[in-house]
C-alpha cells in the first residue's frame, strides 16, 4: 500500500515537473526585411521561461535549405553559410526572458527560410551539481542528446533586390515579400528640369532657324 | 610654524581636490552605442561595452527595453538601469528594442542621453528627412541608412520626418507635362525645317533639271539678279568648267572685287576697280588654265556680249557650275545686306 502511494506521489511529481518544464515559449517579435547584398535581414524572437523551478541551457542551431548566411547576436560560434550554431547561453528560472536576434544575409531577393531551432535543456543546480531534466522528467547529471528539447524558430525572411533605393519594413511581425512596404527615396527633379531646359533652348534655336529662313 | 602648516594644508587640499576631480572622469569602460531607427518609431539599441579594468558589475542606462538579448538584472534603486556582470570579459554586448527614444508630435523626434565615455552612432532610415540635429556630429550616408556619429556625453536629439516617395507631386506633374510637350514641339519644328529644306532642294533640283538642257535659262535667271559689274564675274564663272578646282579662291576674289566696287563709288575709281578686279580674276583663271587645256573663259565689257557668251556657255555648263553660281549669288546678297 505504502509502495503504491509513494509511486503515485512520485508519478505526480514527475508529471508536474514535465508540465512546468514546458513553460518555455517563443514569440516572433519583429521581422526586419533585408536588401540583397546590402543590408542583412533580422528576425527577433522573445524566449520566455515561465518554469519557476528550472534554469535553461540552450543554443541556436540553424540549417537553412536556402542560399543564405545566418548569425545571431548571441555570438559567432561555429558553422558557415547556411549552417550556424550559437554559443551556449543560459536563462534564469522563470519568469525570465531573453531575446534572440537572428541576422540573415543573402545575395538574392526572395523569401528565405532560416531553418533555425532553439535547442534547450532545463536544469537545476542542487548542492553545486547540475541536474538536467530529460524529456521523461527524470534527472541526469550526464549531458546527452535526450536532454535537449527543440523549439522551432523557422520563419521566412524577405529580401528585396539591391536595386531598390529606400527603406523597407514589415508592418507585422510575420512577413513575406508580398507584405513589404517600400519607401522609395524621393529623387531630385534637378536632372529632369535640366532636360526641360535643354529642350527649351533647342526649341528657341529651331524657331530662330525657321525665322531666318 | 603655523604659517607653514597652513601652507601644507592648502597644498594637500588642492592635490586631493584635483585627485577627486580627475578620478570620476577616468571611467573603467567605454561604450559604443548604435541606435538604428525603424520607420515605425521603434529603435534597436546596441551597446558594445569595452571593459578596461576588471569590473564586477556595470550599470547601464536603458529606456523601456523590450527583447533584451542578454542576462541582466534591473537596478533596485533605479528602474531605468540594468546591472550587468561582465565576469572578467573584456567586451560585452547588449541589444534591445525600445520605442521610448522616439516621439511623434507634428514631426518625429529622437532623443538619447549619452553617458561618459560613450560614442553614439544613429542610423536613420534612408527615406527620412532630417530637420535638425545636435551639433558636433559626423555624417555619412550608407546603403543601410543615413548615419550620424557623436562622441558623447551629449543630449543627442534628431528631429526628422518620414519622406515618402511622391510620385505625383505638383513639380512632377508639371515635368510630366512639359517634357513630352517640348519634345513634340521640337519634333514638329525639326520636321518643319526638314520639309522646308526638302522642298527647297526639290525646287532647286527641278529647276536645274529644267535648265540642264537650256543653261541660258539658268544664266539669265541669275544674271538678272546681278548688277552689271557682277555680271562679268558671273560670265567668268560660267565659261570655266574647271572652276570647282579652285572654287574657294575664286569666291574670295569675287568677294574682294565686290568690296572694292562698294568702296569706290566714284566713276573713276569704279573703272579702276573694275580693271583691277578683272586683272585679278584673269590671273586666277590663267592659273586654272595651266591645270586644264580644256578651260575656256571670257571677259565681257558690254551686256550684248553676255548673250553671245551665253551661247558659248552651252558647251561648258554643268551642275557644279550652277552651284558655284548659287554661292556667288549668296555672297553678293549677303554683302548687299551688310552694306544696307
Amino acid at each position: 500500500m505504502n509502495k503504491k502511494i509513494i509511486l503515485t506521489i512520485l508519478f505526480l511529481i514527475i508529471l508536474v515537473q514535465t508540465v512546468s518544464a514546458e513553460g518555455l515559449s517563443v514569440q516572433l517579435k519583429r521581422t526586419n526585411p533585408g536588401i540583397a547584398k546590402i543590408k542583412p535581414a533580422e528576425l527577433i524572437y522573445d524566449i520566455v521561461n515561465t518554469d519557476m523551478t528550472h534554469q535553461i541551457e540552450g543554443f541556436i542551431w540553424c540549417r537553412s535549405p536556402d542560399d543564405i548566411k545566418v548569425s545571431s547576436t548571441q555570438g559567432f560560434a561555429s558553422g558557415s553559410g547556411a549552417q550556424y550554431i550559437s554559443p551556449k547561453f543560459y536563462m534564469d528560472e522563470g519568469p525570465s526572458q531573453r531575446a534572440v536576434y537572428l541576422t540573415i544575409e543573402s545575395d538574392y531577393e526572395g523569401d528565405f527560410s532560416t531553418g533555425c531551432t532553439f535547442k534547450y535543456a532545463p536544469y537545476k543546480e542542487i548542492n553545486g551539481a547540475v541536474l538536467y531534466q530529460k524529456m521523461n522528467g527524470v534527472y541526469t547529471s550526464e549531458k546527452s542528446d535526450d536532454i535537449f528539447r527543440e523549439l522551432r524558430l523557422d520563419k521566412t525572411v524577405p529580401f528585396v533586390s539591391s536595386e531598390i533605393e529606400g527603406d523597407i519594413y514589415c508592418s507585422s511581425a510575420h512577413c513575406s515579400k508580398e507584405d513589404l512596404t517600400i519607401n522609395k527615396i524621393p529623387k531630385s527633379n534637378a536632372l529632369l528640369w535640366g532636360f526641360v531646359g535643354i529642350l527649351a533652348v533647342l526649341a528657341v534655336i529651331l524657331l530662330a532657324i525657321i525665322k531666318r529662313k | 610654524m603655523e604659517k607653514n602648516f597652513m601652507k601644507d594644508l592648502i597644498k594637500l587640499i588642492t592635490i586631493l581636490s584635483l585627485f577627486l576631480f580627475i578620478i570620476p572622469s577616468i571611467s573603467a569602460y567605454s561604450i559604443d552605442t548604435t541606435i538604428e531607427v525603424y520607420l515605425d518609431g521603434y529603435t534597436k539599441v546596441s551597446h558594445i561595452i569595452n571593459i578596461e579594468n576588471n569590473e564586477e558589475k556595470i550599470s547601464l542606462l536603458v529606456y523601456s527595453l523590450e527583447s533584451l538579448d542578454t542576462n541582466a538584472k534591473y537596478d533596485d534603486s533605479d528602474s531605468n538601469s540594468l546591472i550587468l556582470f561582465p565576469e572578467q570579459k573584456k567586451q560585452i554586448s547588449v541589444v534591445y528594442l525600445t520605442n521610448a527614444l522616439t516621439k511623434k508630435d507634428e514631426e518625429w523626434k529622437l532623443s538619447y542621453q549619452a553617458s561618459e565615455n560613450e560614442k553614439v552612432k544613429v542610423i536613420m532610415p534612408l527615406s527620412s528627412r532630417i530637420l535638425s540635429q545636435t551639433a558636433g556630429y559626423v555624417a555619412s550616408k550608407e546603403k543601410a541608412g543615413k548615419v550620424f556619429e557623436w562622441r558623447g556625453p551629449l543630449d543627442t536629439i534628431i528631429e526628422y520626418n518620414q519622406e515618402f516617395a511622391k510620385l505625383k507631386g505638383p513639380g512632377s506633374i508639371l515635368l510630366g507635362l512639359l517634357i513630352p510637350s517640348l519634345g513634340v514641339f521640337n519634333f514638329m519644328l525639326c520636321f518643319f525645317i526638314y520639309r522646308k529644306r526638302l522642298k527647297k532642294r526639290d525646287n532647286e533640283i527641278e529647276f536645274l533639271e529644267k535648265t540642264k538642257s537650256n543653261p541660258v535659262l539658268l544664266f539669265r535667271r541669275y544674271y538678272n539678279l546681278l548688277e552689271p559689274n557682277d555680271k562679268r564675274i558671273v560670265n567668268l564663272v560660267l565659261v570655266s568648267p574647271h572652276l570647282r578646282i579652285s572654287r574657294k579662291k575664286l569666291r574670295k576674289d569675287i568677294t574682294r572685287m565686290i568690296q572694292d566696287k562698294k568702296d569706290n563709288e566714284s566713276p573713276e575709281n569704279k573703272v579702276k576697280a573694275q580693271q583691277a578686279s578683272a586683272q585679278q580674276i584673269k590671273r586666277g583663271l590663267d592659273r586654272l588654265m595651266v591645270k586644264s587645256e580644256r578651260g575656256k573663259y571670257g571677259l565681257f565689257k558690254e551686256d550684248n556680249d553676255v548673250i553671245e557668251f551665253s551661247q558659248d556657255a552651252k558647251q561648258t555648263f554643268s551642275l557644279d557650275d550652277a552651284i558655284v553660281l548659287r554661292e556667288i549669288r549668296k555672297t553678293i546678297k549677303s554683302k548687299g545686306k551688310k552694306n544696307e
